[in-house]
């Protein structure tokens, strides 16, 4: 048994997450501009030298068996023109898939015709779901809402 | 000498940040592969395995190649809540 959830990282030397925003009307959950100062990591009190948007999936849509037809996907098909003339250089979506027993993934020939259209880099990670944990499971809630900005 | 990499698994580097898993990959992995995705970018992979020097530093690692990057940035850098 498997739980598919997936994002997507923008980023480019001159991309724009404002302007790709105002032009496609996507909403970003994570962004920086350039020359904006970081408060953790690599860039912790240093201006980035590149501009960076994250996409997630809709989680309400966590259950959709298929890889090529979430939101995120039909974001991606619809706006990646519009995204590159933004800046973007650098736009990579992944796929986190925990696993319950055991991790049998399929790609269906739709879901590679689609992906491969998009013309974009795809990523996979997965490992063991220890959500059947609750209390792990509402420490990661409060942790990820303490990460968003 | 030649310095010693360790690649734990998720669960592990989530517990050197006190982060749960979950966290880890949905938002500390993403992080770290977003600020090192021109070096990424160089090394032909956007999905690196995530490891440690022996500073603690993050290590990456082409998941096929085995190619390193050392980053030189402690992996304590990444954790959340941590004062600005």
């Amino acid at each position: 048994m498997i739980k598919v959830s997936a994002y997507c990282l923008i980023s480019g030397r001159a991309f724009s997450p404002e302007l790709a925003r105002q032009k496609t009307g996507l909403s970003f959950s994570e962004t920086h501009s350039v020359g904006e100062v970081g408060v953790l990591g690599k860039y912790k009190n240093k201006p980035f030298d590149f501009g960076f948007a994250r996409l997630d999936d809709d989680l309400s849509t966590i259950d959709v068996a298929s890889f090529s037809k979430r939101p995120l996907v039909k974001d991606l098909l619809l706006h990646l023109e519009t995204l590159r003339a933004c800046g973007a250089e650098q736009i990579v979506l992944h796929y986190d898939i925990a696993y319950l027993d055991q991790c049998n993934i399929e790609l269906r020939s739709e879901d590679l015709k689609t992906l491969a259209s998009t013309g974009i880099d795809v990523t996979f990670t997965c490992y063991p779901d220890s959500s059947q944990d609750s209390a792990t499971d509402t420490a990661a809630q409060h942790a990820e809402r303490a990460l968003s900005p | 000498m030649a310095e010693k990499f360790r690649f734990p698994d998720a669960k592990q580097l989530a517990a050197i940040l006190g982060v749960s898993e979950h966290v880890f990959h949905r938002r500390v992995k993403p992080r770290i592969k977003s600020d090192f995705s021109r070096e990424l970018r160089t090394m032909n992979t956007s999905n690196p395995d995530i490891g440690l020097d022996d500073h603690f530093c993050i290590v990456l690692r082409h998941p096929e190649t085995g190619a390193i990057l050392q980053t030189a940035v402690p992996l304590s850098a990444y954790q959340p809540n941590q004062p600005q």
